[in-house]
């Protein structure tokens, strides 16, 4: 089909034989075609895409206004400037609803024409290659589309590892392939595995993923903070207890430890518990026995123990301050998890990070800057891995194209003063609710660290200081990556 | 015990002026104060950005106006001192 051109549509003989030329001579030898009637220009329009459409209004049999309308459902695309005589005017109103882009007056100013249909022109020509890209874009996703049903049944063999929480510990790094493989080697096994590292780590996504590959991944996967419990209510929280064993005990308890039952119980933070627990535990580890507070009979536990210690479990032992036979039980299998600091995936993962934060916040940052990244690589993470997911996940909020520096925040060993925030500026394209929610990210681990300090790491005094309840506080402590150990000693 | 431990702090804070301060609070009241005053701040700037134009600010901070309007109130900010000059 030929393409571009102007067509002229009038009555007047003398027009059409005059307009085609001067148009020419100011368009720089653009085509231009006429013809006398609407009829006429239909047949033309049927067989050539104009660029542009100029038509009289006033002509024997069908009308400049029924043109117009055939053209805008033949060429939708096609703008079409309409001719008025003079008196009218109250056509004009008509037709520019009726879809047409300009009008011109008799007699017609040629000045006029040529730039009203440059204009008309380009619009269509801009509107064209928006129309491509589109197109162009549809294409792309029907391809990555394929591609992706094409590589689904690959997918699908790795199922068991990307649908574990593995994915998350993974990610081009030699130690980290490494424990992979320990997890694997031991996930099928009845072994009680010890998991060590520092808080934040991964070590409860560790176990799960033992669970979620062992045979007993339909059976319960239970996690008991060992941290998380006072003192005094340890025992019944993990053997239950018998209706009259204590004030208050108005009916029977189930413990974790039933409550596990033929699946895996993971304790977390193990180190916390009190010796005479401990002595306990040892029992249950032994003989597969637990006695539940005010009970007479022992019940049999049927589950596989996961251990984990933030920190090295055999130091605590010599310190006397872990039973030594209660570790070896527990030390059957080792998984040590290296600090985020010592790992050489850091910028693999917060790239990871940053990708599944801006999808799921639904935010537009896509990058790091290279300032960001060596803040990144110098900060010594002291809540390693949980933290940086932190870390990133609010500077996807702050930050609205890249991620800079100032989003970062890392530095909270030596925090600003309040007063400082009246200088920053606007953090781009956040809405006032996230705006919010970082700053109070920012204050609640400020006054955490802040408290812990005060107690020198004691988190039960820094609760009563924060006024807040003993868990709420532990659960926000992790959630920061804040660990009291690093207020103890000093 | 407890009651020792908060008045050294005070001592601490008044000898070293040091976020410390923060400790006077509960932790829900330095929460919600930080956010407060994030949100203060982000109005503020949203309002200079427009201003002074209520509804662009709000479009801007992806709020409802009358949330807006609410806030602009309770932080008692006045629009009318942005849209000079």
């Amino acid at each position: 089909m030929s393409q571009g051109g102007v067509l002229i549509v009038d009555d007047d003989l003398a027009l059409l034989e005059a307009l085609p030329e001067a148009l020419r001579l100011r368009m720089g030898g653009v085509t231009v075609e006429t013809a006398d009637s609407a009829g006429v220009a239909l047949d033309r329009i049927a067989v050539r895409d104009y660029d542009a459409i100029v038509t009289d209004i006033k002509m024997p049999g069908m009308d400049g206004l029924a043109l117009l309308a055939e053209i805008r459902t033949r060429r939708p695309d096609t703008p079409t400037l309409i001719i008025t005589g003079h008196g009218e005017n109250e056509l004009i109103v008509g037709a520019l609803r009726g879809g047409a882009c300009d009008f011109i007056h008799k007699p017609i100013d040629r000045d006029y024409l040529v730039t009203a249909l440059q204009r008309a022109m380009a619009t269509r020509e801009a509107s064209r290659r928006v129309k491509e890209q589109q197109l162009a874009l549809e294409h792309h996703l029907d391809t990555l589309e394929v591609v992706v049903q094409e590589r689904a049944p690959g997918l699908r063999g790795r199922k068991e590892l990307s649908e574990s929480p593995l994915s998350w510990l993974m990610g081009s790094s030699g130690q980290m392939e490494q424990v992979v493989q320990q997890i694997k080697q031991v996930a099928d096994s009845p072994l009680t595995v010890l998991v060590e590292g520092e808080t934040g780590t991964g070590k409860e996504l560790v176990a799960r993923a033992i669970h979620h590959l062992s045979a007993r991944r339909d059976k319960p996967f239970v996690a008991v903070d060992c941290g998380a419990i006072p003192d005094t209510l340890i025992e019944s929280e993990l053997f239950g207890y018998e209706k009259g064993a204590f004030t208050g005990a108005h009916q029977r308890k189930e413990g974790q430890f039933q409550l596990a039952g033929g699946g895996t119980l993971f304790l977390d933070e193990v180190v916390n518990l009190p010796l005479p627990t401990q002595a306990k535990l040892l029992r249950a580890l032994q003989v597969r026995q637990v006695q539940p507070l005010g009970g007479t009979q022992p019940v049999a536990v049927q589950v596989r123990f996961i251990a984990a210690s933030n920190v090295p479990l055999e130091r605590e032992v010599r310190a006397g301050r872990f039973r030594q036979d209660v570790y070896y039980r527990l030390n059957e299998f080792a998984i040590t998890l290296p600090p985020l600091r010592e790992r050489d995936n850091i910028l693999h993962l917060a790239n990871a990070f940053l990708a599944e934060a801006s999808a799921e916040l639904d935010r537009p940052c896509r990058k790091l800057s290279t300032a960001a990244t060596q803040v990144l690589l110098r900060y010594s993470w002291p809540g390693n891995v949980r933290e940086l997911r932190n870390v990133i996940r609010r500077a996807s909020l702050l930050a609205s194209d890249v991620v800079e520096p100032e989003h970062l925040a890392v530095l909270p060993v030596d925090p600003p003063l309040a007063t400082d925030h009246a200088q920053e500026p606007a953090p781009a394209g956040s809405s006032l609710r996230e705006l919010a929610q970082a700053a109070t990210v920012d204050a609640e681990g400020r006054a955490i660290r802040t408290a812990l300090q005060a107690t020198r790491g004691n988190k039960s005094e820094a609760a009563r200081l924060l006024r807040v309840d003993y868990k709420t506080l532990h659960v926000k402590m992790k959630q920061y990556g804040i660990s009291a150990g690093a207020f103890r000693k000093s | 015990m407890v009651r020792d431990l908060r008045g050294s702090i005070r001592a601490m804070v008044r000898s070293s002026d040091r976020p410390q301060e923060e400790l006077r609070f509960s932790l829900r009241e330095i929460a919600g104060r930080a956010a407060a005053e994030a949100e203060r701040q982000a109005i503020r700037l949203a309002l200079r950005a427009t201003r002074g134009n209520k509804s662009e600010a709000a479009r801007l901070l992806r709020v409802d106006y009358k949330t807006l309007h609410v806030k602009i109130k309770q932080f008692g900010i006045s629009a009318a001192q942005f849209r000079q000059s």
